[in-house]
């Protein structure tokens, strides 16, 4: 009996159910109001993520500027030639122009030459790397004739064997010899800056 | 705004209930009924946002429904034996207002004259769980019941009416 009672309360219940067209229509309604409110009042740049992404990026770009000039103004590493040297220099023009009394500008200078002779040290490290560059060049030169000589030989054995492998050598040497050009020429050029730093110092 | 699945999930748990409650609360009027589901669920798209997961998506929902339906009639002032105040009649006046139409419908006569045979707190169980769709625990919250005792008194109200038959 039970079974039946339950049946036909779950027929009525059945019998009572809105229309399918009806639940359809009522939900593309709800769907229009959702796409038409999502859009407008609650734009994108209005959202809470966008917010947080917006302080975010503010955070970073302070914290990274404040942190560069930092570094800039302290590093020895810095040193004409480098691009954060012209931050380091209008750090100190504005170091320079704070010092009011005779005394605070002597102890500015005098930390200033400090620094100049920081960098000279630096520059001067990586001067002596030419030298080692060149050492290289000299070596690599003698690894090419050594090579040449070897290509002779192969020469007289087989011919089709040496074309290829004077190919695969020609490529890489020259490489080789690309890249070692490259690192004298900045070498060459940190020397000019040590030069042109020394004469700084002079001056001062 | 709520997110498009969210609502979709929402609105198809509970259409089908809230739409049962108010077709019963006006007088198995369908147009009506579906106008004002309408209504409902447009307001609880408006404050789906504020919607507190403390208490359940049927309460919530439900109670939104109770508002408009009592909006709805202070508005249009029943011409007929309706209640100027939903309150003041209770849900016992809308369950035998939709009973006493429903007994219209052949296929349903039966289980509306068995209905009438339950007392007025046993007979909102038993419609609200086996013709509305609610759960035990969805009862049990909107009448401040324990879950027990909603099981109990339905299945006492199931052997009572069986009783009948």
């Amino acid at each position: 009996m039970d079974f039946k009672i339950r049946y036909n309360l779950w027929k009525a219940k059945d019998q009572l159910k809105p229309d399918a067209k009806f639940k359809a229509d009522l939900w593309s309604k709800l769907d229009a109001r959702l796409h038409v409110e999502t859009n407008t009042s609650h734009s994108w740049f209005e959202t809470r993520q966008f917010k947080l992404a917006a302080a975010l990026a503010v955070t970073i770009l302070v914290v990274g500027t404040a942190g560069t000039g930092a570094y800039a103004y302290t590093s020895p590493d810095v040193t004409t030639g480098t691009p954060l040297y012209p931050i380091k220099q209008q750090l100190e023009k504005v170091e320079e122009k704070v010092q009011i009394t005779p005394e605070a500008k002597a102890n500015f200078y005098l930390k200033q030459i400090k620094r100049r002779e920081a960098e000279a040290v630096v520059i001067q490290k990586r001067a002596q790397k030419t030298d080692q560059v060149e050492i290289q060049i000299q070596k690599t030169e003698d690894q090419i004739k050594q090579a040449e000589t070897n290509l002779e030989k192969i020469q007289s054995k087989n011919p089709g064997l040496r074309t290829k492998i004077k190919g695969v050598m020609e490529k890489g040497i020259e490489n080789r010899k690309f890249k070692l050009q490259n690192r004298l020429d900045n070498l060459q050029s940190v020397q000019k800056r040590l030069e042109q730093t020394t004469s700084t110092i002079n001056l001062n | 705004m709520p997110g498009k699945k969210d609502f979709e999930h929402f609105y198809s748990i509970h259409i089908d209930k809230v739409y049962r409650f108010v077709f019963f609360r006006v007088g198995a009027n369908k147009e009506l009924a579906e106008d004002l589901v309408s209504e409902i669920f447009m307001k609880a798209l408006e404050h789906f946002d504020g919607y507190d997961p403390k208490i359940s998506q049927s309460a919530w929902i439900m109670t939104i429904a109770k508002n408009h339906i009592i909006n709805h009639w202070r508005d249009k002032k029943p011409m007929s034996g309706l209640p100027d105040d939903e309150d003041e009649a209770g849900d016992g006046f809308w369950l035998n207002l939709a009973l006493a139409v429903s007994k219209k419908d052949a296929i349903r006569h039966e289980v509306y004259e068995l209905l009438e045979k339950l007392d007025g707190n046993t007979r909102e169980i038993v419609t609200f769980h086996y013709i509305f769709g609610y759960s035990y625990s969805e009862i049990a919250e909107m009448k401040g019941m324990t879950e027990t005792a909603v099981k109990v008194a339905a299945h006492r109200a199931i052997k009572k009416l069986s009783g009948h038959i």
